[in-house]
């Protein structure tokens, strides 16, 4: 993680509902359902 | 610091931001209206904004590198429309001037950027992000001379507010390209942009970035834009906006040496979004300690910190 605080955009996770949401200032916890497939290796 | 002239805009100390690097509208939301009194630039350079909205790369977007760090990050953006009518007011209400940074990846897009934020009373200049690819030469706008020229040259009539051209790094010859952006009406160069890096997954050896490769910022990259900024310099006569691993006051300084006008602060603002305040302060004692002593009890100036320590 770059900043931490929603600047750099580096913590994003794919989300369902299309996009992607900022670990960072959207979670740290998130509804498991709610993510998207992650790639195998990160 | 003393205030600078940059483009015609009366800044009131030479740090600004480097596109992307800070996002004001988080730091509010997190600083509160603290950051409004203490804002750490003299301007504010904008994310790059597309006329199209856009995701942004898939993740992993970061990776460390024992000096710096590659960006895969991919200009996420609400493009030109939700720009204007949802981050404009926020970003209007900074106590600076606003440069907007924009990019297309045509002639025809950069056009339509470029005259929607011209029209913007709220916005004081305007930066070209040219490390995007021609659609017909598969090469970067920006590492081409002539594919430089052509779009400034098409843009700088649209243009009433400065036009400040962001150059990549990732070219043969970047006093070349800063050249042809002086001749067709650019105002002012920034640079550098990052410069195109790799890492792999150590458990696959796939590329670990989602967008396959990234942009290497921070320390590492620090002597490679005092060398581009240093040759852009004796090419053109026009102001610079000097950047590349500025971390601490002396940077700032060696950067001015090399011919930039004002400098900005980049991947530092990750690890620390004060990190342009700090700078300020250090700089103060930087010229505090290069000044004769002027104080009363003759005692020579106190320098807080050790500027000139290695990195």
């Amino acid at each position: 993680m770059a900043c931490g605080f929603g600047a750099c955009y580096g913590c994003v996770v794919p989300v369902r509902e299309g996009g992607y949401v900022r670990l960072c200032v959207d979670g740290p916890v998130l509804d498991a359902g709610r993510i998207d497939a992650v790639p195998a290796h990160a | 610091m003393t205030p600078v002239e940059f483009c015609g805009l009366r800044l009131a100390h030479q740090l600004v931001n480097g596109s992307g690097t800070y996002d004001a509208i988080a730091a509010r939301r997190v600083f509160g209206d603290a950051l409004l009194a203490q804002f750490p630039f003299s301007a504010f350079v904008s994310k790059t904004i597309t006329l199209q909205p856009r995701a942004g790369n898939p993740p992993p977007r970061l990776w460390e590198t024992p000096a710096g760090m590659i960006n895969s990050i991919g200009l996420p953006n609400r493009g030109l429309q939700g720009y204007l009518e949802h981050d404009l007011p926020e970003l209007a209400a900074l106590p600076v001037p606003l440069i907007t940074n924009v990019m297309g990846s045509t002639v025809a897009e950069v056009a339509a950027l470029v005259e929607a934020v011209d029209a913007r009373p709220e916005i004081a200049a305007i930066e070209l992000n040219v490390s995007c690819p021609n659609v017909r030469t598969g090469l970067d706008i920006g590492a081409d001379p002539a594919s430089l020229a052509a779009l400034v040259r098409a843009v700088r009539p649209l243009a009433r507010k400065p036009l400040v051209v962001k150059l990549t790094p990732n070219t043969a010859d970047v006093a070349a390209v800063a050249q042809a952006a002086e001749a067709e009406g650019a105002d002012a160069v920034s640079l550098v942009n990052t410069l195109r890096a790799m890492a792999l997954a150590p458990s696959c050896g796939r590329p670990w970035l989602g967008g396959g490769t990234g942009g290497l910022s921070g320390p590492a990259i620090r002597a490679v834009a005092l060398a581009q900024v240093s040759a852009v310099a004796r090419s053109v006569a026009i102001p610079i906006v000097g950047m590349g691993g500025v971390s601490r006051a002396n940077h700032v300084r060696d950067l001015l040496f090399a011919g930039a006008t004002i400098v900005a602060i980049g991947t530092e603002s990750f690890r620390d979004p004060a990190a342009a305040c700090r700078i300020r302060r250090e700089m103060k004692s930087l010229q505090n300690a290069e000044t004769p002593s002027t104080s009363v009890n003759g005692s020579p100036p106190q320098v807080e910190v050790d500027v000139n320590s290695p990195d």
